[in-house]
Formats: structure tokens, C-alpha cells, sequence
């Protein structure tokens, strides 16, 4: 039965029991008179008539009223005849009646429950189908939508169920979808599919009226629909569920991307940490053994006993360096330096402890303190051995030029100044090339305290004043009295300005020479200058190269070692002050240094650092 | 007058003997010595006036020496110039450190030496002191 007869049911009804009224009277009316005239056997069976129609369209009402029926059928017979025959056959009627009505009634009350299952059923599914929040639509693929829920009209945006079944899925769907393919063509594929196979799940791109687009999950169900085959499709917008799983790839791609970066940077810490060839231990705050790297276990290896877990047996300090005995890939001994930092293990506050094995170093060490040991020895050896026999050249040629052993003539006086003079000039190079050996190498040692710069300057004058009276020069002091405290070593300054002062005897062959001294912002300045031959600028950058020895005139001069300038910016470089020169060629050269002023605390900064340099460098000779 | 008297110690014979022949010329009666031992022998039995006397010498070390005599009350007065051809190794202030009066390097300048040598022999009484 159709949903039709089920909504026009009350309407059939009235007209049934209209009908059912009138033919009643119909038949009892024709009854009465065919009893009256004689005739009961045929028309008894127009009783079937109300009693078939009400027990149909009226169960249980329709019984009884058919029992009522009988009932007076019976009382007509009664009362139109007294034969016991025909009485008989009509009460065998009655039964008959009531048993036929009993099966009719019985039937139609099935057939009623089922169709009220079925009312309810379709009432059921109506409510689902209205209250859905999921779109329902009926479709076929040829005239497209004919039926939808107020979802569906909500969905697509539309007014009203009338203006959604307008629409043709094409109106309802983008150009074309996301694949590239026409809406048009593909939804036909989706929907001969979806008939082939009873049903086809998909995605599909949709487009509401007011042509904002939309992702869709859509259930294409094939449908028996009165009498043909139809299209049932679910539509549920999945555009915040896309968002959200795009969201969540993002996420995921995002989170793969960390994974990825951890496991190589993971990875790649323990590559470097296990190749690394320094040894790398962890050790936590009580002094247990966290994490060892290969090489701390084959420098700490103790017999086949793990360090995980033990407790550390070195001394722990930051900020220093230890050195401590270690087992080498060899198996033999060596040294390591320990250095202890502060890290974090398992966000746990730890120390982490470099070892770096320094054993080749140390040998490295060793020999060269060996062979500049043997150099210094050497050189102490050499200087010793030639200025032994110097000494006695020296002596015995004073003895015969000195006239101590008696009179010489002059041209053999002269001879013998030629040999004093150049026996001297051996006896500067020796010391010059021991002092530049020891400057060079930094077995040097300074003897820094407070001087006076201006006193030292007259020493010089007084020493060297003869020697330039000698050479016909004037000599002229210049000096600043109000000069702040310096801290230098007096006798290599000393020596600084003998040499800036012999040099400038030694090119100066008329004027005068001038020592001045002066104050800069932190420092004070000594200044040597000459009114002699000046220095050519081709010369001018290997001025305090060592050997250098410069032509005055196209003419070398002698007496020089070539170390001067060289010794005498060492010396000035180790007091961390300047030493340069200005030159004309031709009209003489000025030679300036400076020595820095420094407070107290300095002073005694300096001594400390002297201090340290020389514990260490006694460090050295211990490690050696 | 007498003469002063100067103990030259030194292993080598030719200084020895050259700075003997110019302080002799210069009037000072000169004793020598060539090792430690017997420099110390001459100190005791002679008591020079004044000593000249080489860092490196044998048997026993010149600073050594030097000690050994300004220590010992007897010869305190008796005047020591350290002299020597390790003068990488010394210097005035390490050698007056050791007790010695004054300190000269090889090869020196016959001038300053004589000079020094004057100079404490004329001061003993400040020295004294």
C-alpha cells in the first residue's frame, strides 16, 4: 500500500461506513421483504455483504456489529416463520456468518497492524529523515533532486525545499572538482556507479546558492522508490573536519620535520661524541659516573669494569685544568688534562669532563724544551768559549798598546787600536747575539721596578757624552721633570738608549744629537734624535730587522752588530710600550719609544703576571 | 806603604797571567790561583786584600767561594770582584747578592777593572761598617 492510502485513510473511512449504513439498510430492508413473501434461502447470502465490508474496514467493531447482524437476521427469520427446518438452517447461517466474520476480522486486524507498523515506520523514518542533521536528498541521475531535508535545504543555503529541488546537481557543484575533472561528468560517473553497485562513498566539492564552495563527505544509496530506481545521497559538509585534518597534517608533517631534525641531530651527537677522540665523562653531583664516551673508557679502562655507575675518582674543579695519568689506545701510559664544566643530564645539574690526551704534546714539549735547553747551553757554551780567549787577546793587545810592557811606535799603536777596537766590536756581537737568542726564545727575564727615566738618561749622557765629544757632536738633554711614575727595567732600558744613542753618534757627522722626554695620554716618551744622514725609504721597513746593518753614503760603517734596534724593540715591546722612528734622508732621523704609565695596582699586576710566567714556565720545565 | 795585595783567581792560565803582568805594572803584589780549593788555601794563609775571582772555576763554584769567604768573620774585610765569560749568567746585582763588592764581565776593558780594583781598595773603612 501506498503512503497515499495511508494519509487519505480517514477521509475512505467515512464513506465506508456511509456505504456500509446504507447497504445495511439495503439488505435488511430487501430481507424483510423477501422473509414476508416466503423466500429465505437467497437472499440470506446479500448478508455477507455488510458483514464482509465492516469487518474489513472496521475490525472488532465490525465483528460485533456483523454478530448483531446475525442476530437480527436470525430474529427476521424468527419472526417470519415458526419452521423448525428453515429455522435451523438459519441459525446453521448465523454461525457461518459469525465464523466468516471472525476470519474476515481477523485478517483485516493483521493486515491493520501491519499497516500501522508500517504508518509508524514511515513516521519514523519522516522524523529522521526532517530532523537529520546530515543532508538527505532523493535523486535520479536523469531528473535529478526530487525530494530533500530541511538540511539539505540549509546546506545548499537554500530558501526552501522548493528552490533546492529546482536545482540540478550541477547548479549545486563548482565548475569542476578539485581533480580537474567536470562537475557535470563526474557526478554522472559517481551516480552510474552508485547504481551499478547498490552504493558509492566519495568526496565531492559542493557549491551553496550563494556560491560559497564546500567539501562533502556523499553516500550515494540505491533506492526503490515507487516503483523505479532512485538516488538516495547523504551529503555532510566536512569543510571543518578538512580544515582540521589539514591543521592536523600540518601538524604531523610539522612534528615528522622535529622528528626527523632530532634523530639526526641525536643521531649525529653521538657520532660526534663517540668518535670524538677527547674522552667526555658525566658525572652527576654525587660524584657518580653518568655517561662515558669510548674514549674516556679507554682512558679510564680498569680491567674490564664498567665506569657507568661507579663513582668518579678524580678530583672535580671547574675553571682548572688537571692533569691526570690515563691508559692510551696502546694500552700505555699517558698524561690527559682534565677540565670540568657545568651541564645539565637527564635536567639534572651534572659535571661535564673533557679529557684530552696532551701525551704526544708533552713529548712535543719535552723535546723542545730539550733542544732549547741544548741551544741555551749551546750558545752559554759558545759565548763562554769565545769571550775566554777574547779576554786574553783583549788583555794582552791593552798590555802592548797600553805601553805597559814598554814603548811602541806609532804605526804599531796604530795596528793594535785597529785590533782592540775590533776585538771589542766581537765581544758586542757575542753579548748581542746572546741577549737576542735569550729575547727571542723568552728566557729574557725582566727586573721591573719604579725608575726614573730622566736619571737613567743622564747615566747614558754621562757614559756616552765623551764618545760624541769625540766625534765632534753636541750633545742636548731635554727633559720633562714632571714625569709620571713608570715601572721598567733599568738596565734593559738602559741598554735601549746606549744603542739609540751610538746609533745616532755613529750616522751623525756634524750637528747634535737631542734626548727629550715627554708624557702622552698613558704613557711616557723617550725620544733620540740625530742631525745625520737620515735613513733612504727603500730602508726604512727593515730598520729593526735583525743582521741589518745600513750603508751611510754608499759606505758601511763599522761596529754594529746589526742587532741593535732589533734587541732594543724586543725590549720595548716586553714593557708593552712603542718603538718607531722618523727619517729625512739626509737631515737625520728621530728615534721615540714609549713605556706605558701605570698606577699601583698595575705594578703590582705586572709582578703577579711576572709571578705566574714564571711559575709556569717552571710548570713547563716540571711537565718536561 | 805596603803594597796591595791581589789574589787572581781564574783557570785559565792566559788571562791569569796577563791581568797578573798589568796590575803587577799598576804596583799590586799579585797572588794566583786556578781552582777553588786552592783559592781558598791562598785566602787563608795570604789574607789579599782584595780577590778577583772567576765565576766558573774547578772544584769549587766562584759564587760558592765567594760566599764561604764574606761568611766567615775572618776574611769578611776582604774584597771579592766576581768576574766571568757566562755573563748571560750574572750581573752586578746577583754577584753583590753572592757578597761579592763589584762584579765585571769578560772581556773587560782593562780601564774599568783597574778603576774598580782602586776603588775598593780605597774604601774599606765604609765598608766596614
Amino acid at each position: 500500500m501506498g503512503a497515499k492510502n495511508t494519509i487519505e485513510k480517514n477521509k475512505s473511512n467515512r464513506w465506508t461506513f456511509i456505504g456500509l449504513a446504507i447497504t445495511t439498510i439495503a439488505v435488511l430492508t430487501i430481507s424483510a421483504y423477501c422473509f414476508y413473501s416466503g423466500r429465505f434461502i437467497v437472499h440470506q447470502n446479500l448478508f455477507y455483504i455488510p458483514i464482509v465490508i465492516s469487518c474489513m474496514f472496521f475490525p472488532r467493531k465490525g465483528f460485533i456489529f456483523s454478530v448483531i447482524l446475525s442476530l437480527v437476521y436470525f430474529l427476521l427469520v424468527l419472526y417470519f416463520t415458526k419452521d423448525p427446518a428453515i429455522i435451523l438452517q438459519a441459525l446453521i447461517r448465523v454461525f457461518v456468518f459469525v465464523i466468516i466474520a471472525g476470519i474476515i476480522t481477523f485478517l483485516s486486524k493483521k493486515h491493520t497492524r501491519i499497516e500501522e507498523e508500517l504508518r509508524e515506520s514511515k513516521l519514523k523514518f519522516k522524523t529522521i529523515f526532517d530532523s537529520s542533521r546530515d543532508a538527505v536528498m532523493l535523486l535520479t541521475p536523469e531528473k535529478g533532486f526530487f525530494e530533500g531535508n530541511p538540511a539539505t535545504v540549509e546546506i545548499f543555503g537554500c530558501r526552501d525545499k522548493s528552490e533546492f529541488i529546482r536545482m540540478s546537481p550541477a547548479d549545486l557543484s563548482p565548475e569542476h572538482q578539485p581533480d580537474g575533472k567536470l562537475s557535470t561528468v563526474k557526478a554522472q560517473e559517481m551516480m552510474t556507479i552508485a547504481m551499478e553497485k547498490g552504493s558509492h562513498f566519495f568526496e565531492w566539492t559542493h557549491k551553496r546558492v550563494n556560491g560559497e564552495e564546500f567539501f562533502a563527505d556523499v553516500q550515494l544509496t540505491r533506492m526503490k522508490w515507487q516503483n523505479r530506481m532512485v538516488l538516495q545521497a547523504t551529503v555532510r559538509d566536512i569543510t571543518e573536519r578538512i580544515k582540521s585534518k589539514k591543521a592536523m597534517m600540518n601538524l604531523l608533517e610539522d612534528l615528522q620535520d622535529a622528528k626527523v631534525f632530532l634523530e639526526s641531530s641525536i643521531s649525529s651527537f653521538h657520532n660526534i661524541v663517540a668518535k670524538s677522540i677527547d674522552g667526555i665523562v658525566i658525572v652527576d653531583k654525587t660524584g657518580i659516573v653518568q655517561f662515558t664516551n669510548p674514549a674516556a673508557e679507554t682512558f679510564l679502562s680498569q680491567r674490564k669494569k664498567k665506569l657507568i655507575g661507579q663513582s668518579f675518582r678524580f678530583p672535580i674543579k671547574t675553571g682548572q685544568t688537571i692533569e691526570i695519568d690515563i691508559i692510551r689506545d696502546n694500552k700505555e701510559p699517558g698524561v690527559a688534562e682534565m677540565q670540568v664544566v657545568e651541564t645539565k643530564w637527564t635536567n639534572q645539574p651534572a659535571w661535564l669532563t673533557l679529557l684530552r690526551d696532551i701525551t704526544e704534546r708533552k713529548r712535543a714539549e719535552e723535546k723542545i724544551k730539550e733542544a732549547m735547553k741544548t741551544k741555551s747551553e749551546f750558545t752559554s757554551v759558545v759565548s763562554h768559549e769565545l769571550r775566554t780567549p777574547l779576554t786574553a787577546i783583549k788583555e794582552g793587545i791593552a798590555l802592548v798598546f797600553d805601553e805597559v810592557v814598554g814603548k811602541i811606535n806609532d804605526e804599531q799603536k796604530q795596528l793594535l787600536g785597529i785590533a782592540k777596537k775590533n776585538v771589542d766590536r766581537l765581544a758586542r756581537l757575542i753579548n748581542d747575539v746572546l741577549d737576542f737568542q735569550k729575547l727571542d726564545s723568552g728566557m729574557m727575564k725582566f727586573n721591573f721596578g719604579f725608575n726614573n727615566i730622566n736619571e737613567i738618561i743622564k747615566d747614558v749622557y754621562r757614559t756616552m757624552a765623551p764618545s760624541a765629544k769625540k766625534a765632534g757632536l753636541d750633545v742636548l738633554l731635554e727633559l720633562d721633570d714632571g714625569l709620571p711614575q713608570c715601572s721598567f727595567d733599568n738596565d734593559k732600558i738602559t741598554q735601549v738608549l746606549i744603542n739609540l744613542f751610538a746609533n745616532a753618534i755613529k750616522f751623525t757627522k756634524t750637528g747634535n744629537i737631542t734626548i727629550k722626554t715627554g708624557r702622552s695620554s698613558d704613557s711616557i716618551r723617550v725620544s733620540v734624535s740625530d742631525t745625520g744622514c737620515g735613513i733612504k725609504k727603500e730602508d726604512m721597513s727593515k730598520i729593526f730587522n735583525r743582521f741589518e746593518q745600513l750603508c751611510s753614503g754608499g759606505e758601511r760603517k763599522t761596529g754594529g752588530t746589526g742587532l741593535g734596534l732589533a734587541i732594543s724593540r724586543e725590549i720595548i715591546e716586553q714593557h708593552n710600550g712603542k718603538i718607531w722612528f722618523e727619517s729625512t734622508f739626509g737631515k737625520g732621523s728621530i728615534f721615540t719609544f714609549t713605556l706605558p704609565v701605570c698606577d699601583t695596582e698595575d705594578i703590582l699586576r705586572k709582578y703577579i703576571n711576572n709571578g705566574t710566567k714564571k711559575t709556569s714556565k717552571n710548570k713547563l720545565g716540571d711537565k718536561k | 806603604m805596603n803594597k796591595k795585595r791581589i789574589l787572581i783567581v781564574d783557570d785559565e792560565p792566559d788571562v791569569l797571567m796577563l791581568t797578573s803582568l798589568r796590575l803587577e805594572k799598576l804596583g799590586y803584589e799579585i797572588l794566583t790561583a786556578t781552582n777553588g780549593e786552592e783559592a781558598l788555601a791562598v785566602i787563608q794563609k795570604e789574607r789579599p786584600d782584595l780577590v778577583l775571582l772567576d765565576l766558573i772555576i774547578p772544584v769549587t763554584y766562584g759564587t760558592e767561594l765567594c760566599r764561604r769567604v764574606k761568611n766567615d768573620e775572618k776574611y769578611r774585610e776582604t774584597s771579592i770582584i766576581l768576574y766571568t765569560a757566562h755573563g748571560e749568567f750574572m750581573n752586578e746585582q746577583k754577584a753583590k747578592r753572592c757578597g761579592a763588592d763589584d762584579y765585571i764581565a769578560k772581556p773587560f776593558d782593562s780601564d774599568e777593572l783597574t778603576k774598580k780594583i782602586e776603588r775598593l781598595l780605597a774604601e774599606p773603612a765604609v765598608r766596614n761598617e
